[in-house]
């Protein structure tokens, strides 16, 4: 172990989760430091995304490792480190949506930039800002399972995981999710391009 | 893209032509459609323009999404940090704090004649702890705050000792219970 308090120990980006975990439960703090940076971005996205609010999201993440640093004897010996963050921000994340109910309608004709242009016409922030619209007219189950999957690039089974459900379950809820939110940026994202032959005159 | 036979009226949303077609084009999107089903698949959306559109608004999308890169700024971080070392320094201080619990103005506990055996047991059960307690590794315990473990027995004679993590031993060290 390095003198050095801030350094994480050498080789300890290879170092697999459950003997981080177990070096953290024998008063490890380095190990904890260790997994912390390792999962600390997924977290803070997951929550981004999901309550599409940056500075709640911090709060979250800083909450989740809180816990799971006074909690540490609590993990289940099979249970992932991943897998038990994940549950204890959604259960936070759930109960904040559920709290503060801001449902935005998604309007299409007060949306900006104007529905037509081409995805790829806007700028990133822009983009970002109509995905996340889109993410916030979505209900809560739908917007978690899209970003579980595109955010986080969960697979079904870890999808079935983290919200408690089974894979079949979570693909219904994806491609359902994904369909609607394809309706909502329809407009930008598959503009009427160039080269298909327009059938003429109505829009 | 190569400018296709394309009847589609308008803007107006189109969807999938079928559950099927809708479902395998999900899995392929997800990396969880059978390699043997590509061929297929490609070739439907070749024929197919409502699949096709919707193909490329999942890519779009897709594309949207990976230009999304969050980052925990470093002030976040520093502010965990700072909450994880307030939590350590106030268990830390909350165990220090801890008032010698019982202490009896009435001995509380029970009252034992102690035989000689019990009592010499007990007195190197007593110095075993202060021994290691004092003299044990303090890496093994880094930062963890330590939970307060008191042991008190009234020996026959009225002594009273505690043993604590922080080891205050209300008796002298080389002081015996009376036998009885």
């Amino acid at each position: 172990m390095p003198a050095d308090p801030r350094a994480a120990p050498a080789g300890a980006a290879s170092t697999p989760d459950h003997e981080l975990v177990d070096a953290f439960r024998a008063g490890d703090e380095f190990a904890f430091v260790v997994l912390y940076n390792r999962y600390k971005g997924a977290i803070y996205s997951y929550c981004a995304k999901l309550l599409l609010d940056r500075e709640a999201a911090q709060d979250v993440t800083q909450e989740v490792f809180l816990r799971a640093y006074e909690h540490r004897d609590r993990f289940l010996a099979g249970e992932a480190f991943r897998a038990w963050l994940y549950t204890v921000a959604r259960n936070r994340c759930l109960n904040l949506l559920r709290t503060t109910g801001r449902d935005v309608p998604f309007d299409e004709e007060t949306a900006a930039p104007g529905p037509g242009t081409p995805f790829s016409d806007l700028d990133r922030s822009e983009r970002v800002g109509l995905v996340d619209r889109g993410l916030g007219a979505l209900p809560a189950d739908y917007r978690e399972v899209i970003v579980l999957r595109e955010y986080e690039d969960l697979s079904y089974d870890e999808i079935a995981e983290a919200t408690h459900s089974t894979v079949s379950a979570v693909k219904s809820r994806l491609f359902k999710a994904r369909r609607k939110l394809g309706a909502l940026l329809r407009p930008w994202l598959d503009p009427e391009p160039e080269e298909k032959t327009a059938a003429p005159a109505d829009r | 893209m190569t400018a296709l036979p394309d009847l589609t009226p308008g803007p107006l949303f189109t969807p999938f032509c079928s559950a099927d077609a809708e479902a395998r084009l999900n899995l392929f999107v997800d990396g969880e459609l059978d390699a043997a089903e590509e061929p297929e698949l490609f070739a439907h959306l070749a024929a197919c323009a409502s699949c096709r559109a919707q193909f490329n608004a999942l890519l779009a999308f897709r594309r949207a999404v990976r230009q999304d890169r969050l980052v925990l700024p470093p002030a976040a971080d520093e502010r965990f940090f700072a909450a994880l070392d307030a939590r350590r320094r106030a268990r830390l201080r909350a165990a220090a704090r801890a008032p010698l619990p019982r202490r009896p103005r009435t001995p509380l506990g029970f009252r034992v004649p102690l035989g000689a055996a019990l009592a010499s047991s007990v007195l190197s059960a007593v110095l075993f702890l202060t021994v290691g307690l004092l003299y044990g590794d303090p890496d093994a315990r880094p930062a963890a705050a330590p939970q307060p473990v008191v042991a008190e027995t009234v020996a026959a004679d009225g002594q009273v000792l505690y043993v604590m993590e922080s080891v205050e031993v209300s008796a002298p060290r080389d002081e015996r219970p009376v036998a009885q």
